[in-house]
């Protein structure tokens, strides 16, 4: 029966009518806690019709958290894909900002994005593809610090990373915690995939390789270089992968490791049987003491030290972390516009519906401020916009410095103007 | 001596200057993985420390140990990748 939001009163009405409800028996029957709007139902229509999926299948992605680790090559599409087919919590968790350099086969993040934390670019391409979701994330990457904090009540996680020391501590600790773990890999033209943890006795990723790579044994993608639909490849199968573990759909690659070799014809695709879960050596696999402890102390950098070293990224202002692109500054519904700009300036011509608070004026008028924002909606933001996006960036850092979610448009008016509306006049 | 099947996968490809895949003839008393992992670096030097990363897969089983060979068996040399 729908009695949430914008259904619950055509429900309603409908029910006023003709006395009659309707009702969702297949959800109903499995007592999840979100059931699906009239909305989601037609939305995903395609998916309720597959049979051995059903209403079923789509109900229990929508209670489902997935947390991909890392929104690169293999997390751009294997976030887009969960997004899509209605996921209902997706954590996207990435330390590092987007460079032109990742852009031939990172296709959640678009060119305009440069500079932008990959996770909070997979943020705006997420709800962009569909606002039904609750999408959050972590801009610190996956570190110890934050690792069981990002990992608790997690449905599945995916391996998205980049490289074998956080390979390493994220497999164990989702092996500790018996989370599912969604592993791919893709460099030059192929590609490994498996499920780890998901039965007791399948392996971690420790069982399967417990000697890392020695120096000099491991290509990565910016040295071996990396044809752009490989990890799309993988990164789609992963989504697969993940919906099948969530609905309980067909024969997962739980215990068997899927290897792609996009140069061949004849076999592309080999699965090899892994072995079983080693519980006499694999150090994560063997009961020893607290999970939380080992994993928050256990040294990942010197256990794979000289292999795949990654080479430090030049950190960005924390500022650049949180831009906006007029394209999505177009099409992003939950923000509040402030105008920054000179009185005069936004007196003149700004955009409809937008705060006129000059930079100059922030601090007094804090108060006002903090009413336009939604308290319980993490996903509202304030944009702070100017002529050429400078000033905007002081606002919006200083407001964040208070503590109100807050982003800027790149380039400012200006930009707008070019990209949007010719019909804006330059002021400046 | 058994004819086994050698299939090379991302960095073992490398480490062979581009081979996939070649017949191996493994002699000695056992033919076993072990005697395979010595022949294959005999023949190409540049395998030696990619093996020790490697998983070796019989047949498309994950090998675990020393693992015996026969006639005609496939052997897999599956490095770790980890690009992403």
């Amino acid at each position: 029966m729908r009695e949430a939001g914008q259904d619950g009163a055509a429900s309603q009405k409908r029910k006023r009518e003709d006395g009659l409800k309707w009702c969702s028996p297949g959800q109903d029957s499995l007592g999840l806690n979100d059931q699906l709007s009239t909305h989601e139902l037609e939305r995903y229509a395609r998916h309720m019709s597959l049979p051995g999926f059903g209403i079923e299948g789509q109900a229990k992605l929508k209670n489902a958290s997935v947390l991909i680790v890392g929104v690169g090559g293999l997390g751009s599409p294997a976030a887009l894909y969960l997004a899509a087919a209605g996921v209902g919590s997706i954590t996207l968790c990435d330390g590092d900002t987007v460079e032109v350099t990742n852009l031939q086969r990172q296709i959640i993040h678009a060119e305009n994005r440069v500079g932008v934390a990959k996770a909070q670019s997979g943020f705006w391409s997420c709800k962009a593809l569909n606002p039904c979701v609750n999408v959050k994330v972590e801009l610190r990457g996956f570190t110890k610090d934050n690792a069981f904090d990002l990992l608790s009540n997690q449905t599945v996680v995916l391996d998205c990373t980049d490289n074998v020391p956080t390979r390493y501590m994220l497999s164990d600790a989702c092996a500790a915690l018996a989370i599912p773990l969604v592993s791919a890999a893709a460099v030059g033209l192929e590609g490994q995939l498996t499920v780890y943890n998901l039965h007791p006795d399948t392996p971690c990723y420790r069982c399967v390789w417990p000697k890392p790579p020695a120096a000099g044994d491991c290509t990565n993608c910016a040295r071996g270089g990396v044809l752009g639909p490989v990890p799309g490849v993988m990164g789609i199968l992963q989504a697969l992968e993940a919906v099948k573990v969530i609905a309980g759909l067909g024969e997962t690659y739980a215990g068997r490791m899927l290897i792609f070799d996009a140069c061949s014809a004849a076999r592309p695709f080999t699965v090899m049987k892994l072995r079983e879960r080693d519980t006499d050596k694999c150090t994560a696999c063997k009961p020893f003491g607290s999970a939380y402890s080992d994993v928050t102390q256990f040294n990942y950098e010197k256990f794979t030290a000289g292999t795949c070293a990654v080479a430090p990224k030049s950190k960005l202002q924390d500022d650049q972390l949180y831009r906006m692109d007029t394209h999505t500054f177009s099409t992003y519904q939950k923000k509040t516009v402030i105008d920054v700009r000179p009185r005069h300036l936004s007196q003149t011509a700004m955009l409809e519906g937008a705060l006129q608070i000059p930079l100059s004026e922030m601090e007094e008028r804090f108060a006002e401020i903090k009413g336009h924002t939604k308290k319980n909606d993490e996903e509202w933001v304030i944009v702070c916009v100017c002529s050429r996006g400078n000033d905007s960036q002081l606002a919006a850092s200083w407001l964040r410095s208070k503590g109100l979610n807050t982003t800027d448009l790149i380039g400012g008016m200006e930009k707008w103007k070019k990209d949007c509306d010719p019909t804006f006049p330059r002021l400046v | 001596m058994v004819r086994v099947q050698v299939l090379y996968f991302a960095r073992a490809r490398e480490a062979t200057g581009g081979v996939t895949e070649e017949s191996f003839e493994v002699e000695g008393a056992a033919a076993d993985t072990d005697a395979l992992r010595a022949a294959l670096v005999a023949k190409h030097p540049s395998l030696q420390s990619v093996l020790e990363s490697c998983v070796l897969a019989v047949n498309q089983e994950y090998a675990t140990g020393n693992t015996a060979l026969s006639e005609g068996c496939e052997v897999a040399i599956i490095p770790p990748i980890s690009g992403g």
